[in-house]
């Protein structure tokens, strides 16, 4: 589903990340752990095209995509939830939750099942986007990255800043999106629990490279814990 | 009390071109965060148009239609400068995004080299628009007369207000311009491709202040600086009324707009923008960020 290979990313002059390889399968639910600042978000941003990546290649379903604008890539099936959410503070939640609609066209209709996901949004539809606590953005962000049915879903850290309560729905959703609608998942995490919980396999990223991979069933909680702390 | 409300009357019909004029600006400010010196050209190109238009009629068109020119100057005055307003954002204030003193730069020379080809093309003289018939005259009222030309102006830009709303606020595009507005990075991710957003918005605002120039063009003789008489004001409207809402845009342009027509009545011209100018001061010294203030992310930078 999604291929990067090779890729290396700057974030102004600097490099981030030096020849970076991981994949996603069609269907799977991938996560991507690691420390604070080893580039976990970059490696996101780089796949969404909005920051420098001048060498290797990403591919998403088959089609090369490292060379093309960020509104091109979602509309080839990528839905992207940033960390710190990124919900247009402005716009009410209806029109936060219409503006998924965008890569179709801003034509199309709101799949019924994302109410079915996070039936707080409808409650919420007439306020300020600005005005909602975190977790209740957080649902808004995945519920509008969801309208255009995207093939893969790519979450920067969900569970920042959230009380547990809430993880735990958006835990849960993101299995049902798996489930449901066989969206492929991208996972990036520095809570590692909900990683060993919620995938089917993680890797492990230190300085810009991953340092570990596995299947999360035959992965060892305590040795990844042991590198993620070293 | 007849010349307050006479000056009052003026006033509305100044602010309202202002209005038309710093729309464009506020919003590409808004959006981009570059101020278009060249602005004001777009406002002398839209008059220039409206001339042209006159003179097709008068050469190439029976004399009973004479009168419609002025109806088909609006559109035409428009497209002019909606076309060389894209052109300009793509040819040169795309390249600059990001560097402000830049784009402030190269956007003013743009303004001298159109300035001097108005001089080479229609001389140095101003030229002079006859204002359709139906635009002579006026209403009277008890003892103040209202002209049917300022009564029209202001008309019109009612009229574009409305559709700037309605695109702003109920099209598609719309969203996908306040999308950017709020979160440029995350506007792309969803899908919206903001370059495209950029160049239409900037040429919406350019075409704006063409439709300010037919405006202009009823009340005086056209030359190659009428824009710089108006674009002054319109900077002036934009930094009062604070940047990314319309009813700040809106308010600016009529404080700055009556303030003028209401000191040059009791002094000259001259002392007018003066006075304006220092009031515009005085009012930054208490609120920098102007009348009102959205918080954005974009803003917050």
């Amino acid at each position: 589903m999604l291929k990067v290979n090779g890729m290396s990313s700057y974030y102004g002059e600097s490099m981030v990340i030096d020849d970076l390889s991981f994949e996603v399968p069609k269907g799977k639910i991938v996560g991507l752990i690691g420390r604070n600042g080893v580039g976990k978000s970059t490696t996101l941003k780089s796949i969404m095209g909005i920051v420098k990546t001048p060498s290797g290649s990403v591919m998403f379903d088959g089609e090369e995509i490292i060379k093309k604008p960020s509104y091109e890539r979602v509309r080839l099936g990528i839905g992207y939830v940033p960390q710190g959410r990124d919900i247009f503070p402005q716009m009410t939640v209806q029109e936060n939750i219409e503006l998924g609609l965008q890569p179709l066209g801003g034509k199309g209709k709101i799949p019924d099942y994302i109410f079915d996901l996070f039936p707080i949004l409808p409650k919420f539809a007439k306020r300020k986007g600005g005005d909602l606590s975190g977790g209740q953005q957080q649902q808004l962000a995945i519920a509008r990255a969801l309208v255009a049915e995207p093939k893969i879903l790519i979450l920067d850290e969900p569970t920042e800043g959230i009380q547990p309560s809430i993880i735990q729905n958006i835990g849960a959703a993101i299995k049902k999106i798996n489930e449901w609608k066989g969206i492929s998942i991208l996972l990036v995490e520095q809570y590692l629990d909900f990683v060993m919980e919620h995938t089917d396999s993680l890797y492990v990223m230190e300085k810009g490279s991953i340092i570990y991979q596995n299947t999360t069933s035959d992965a060892d909680k305590t040795e990844v814990q042991k590198l993620m702390t070293d | 009390m007849v010349q307050f409300i006479n000056s009052l009357f003026n006033g509305i019909s100044l602010s309202s071109i202002i209005l038309l004029t710093s729309l464009g600006l506020a919003i590409t400010f808004g959006l981009m965060r570059v101020i278009n010196m060249a602005h004001g050209e777009f406002l002398m190109i839209g008059a220039y148009m409206t001339y042209v238009v006159q003179q097709f009629f008068i050469h190439y068109l029976p004399e009973s239609v004479g009168d419609l020119y002025y109806i088909a100057a609006i559109p035409f005055a428009f497209g002019v400068t909606y076309l060389l307003g894209s052109l300009l954002e793509r040819f040169v204030i795309s390249h600059l995004y990001g560097r402000e003193i830049d784009s402030l730069l190269a956007t003013w020379g743009i303004s001298l080299i159109l300035q001097q080809a108005a001089r080479n093309i229609f001389g140095t003289q101003g030229v002079n628009v006859t204002a359709p018939s139906f635009l002579n005259g006026g209403v009277t009222i008890g003892k103040c007369t209202f002209s049917w030309n300022r009564l029209f102006i202001i008309l019109m830009v009612a009229v574009c207000m409305f559709f700037i709303w309605i695109i702003m606020y109920r099209s598609n595009f719309g969203k996908q311009m306040r999308a950017v507005m709020q979160n440029r990075t995350m506007a792309q991710c969803m899908g919206i491709n903001s370059r495209k957003v950029d160049n239409i918005t900037f040429s919406i605002g350019s075409g704006l202040a063409g439709i300010a120039g037919c405006s202009v063009a009823l009340l005086g003789s056209i030359d190659s600086t009428v824009g710089q008489n108006y674009i002054v004001n319109s900077f002036m409207a934009v930094v009062l009324g604070g940047v990314g809402k319309l009813l700040g845009t809106v308010l600016g342009s009529t404080i700055i707009g009556s303030a003028s027509i209401f000191t040059e009545n009791y002094t000259s011209s001259t002392i007018a923008k003066a006075i304006v100018l220092l009031i515009v001061i005085l009012f930054l010294q208490k609120r920098p960020q102007g009348l009102f203030v959205i918080k954005s992310r974009s803003l917050d930078e």
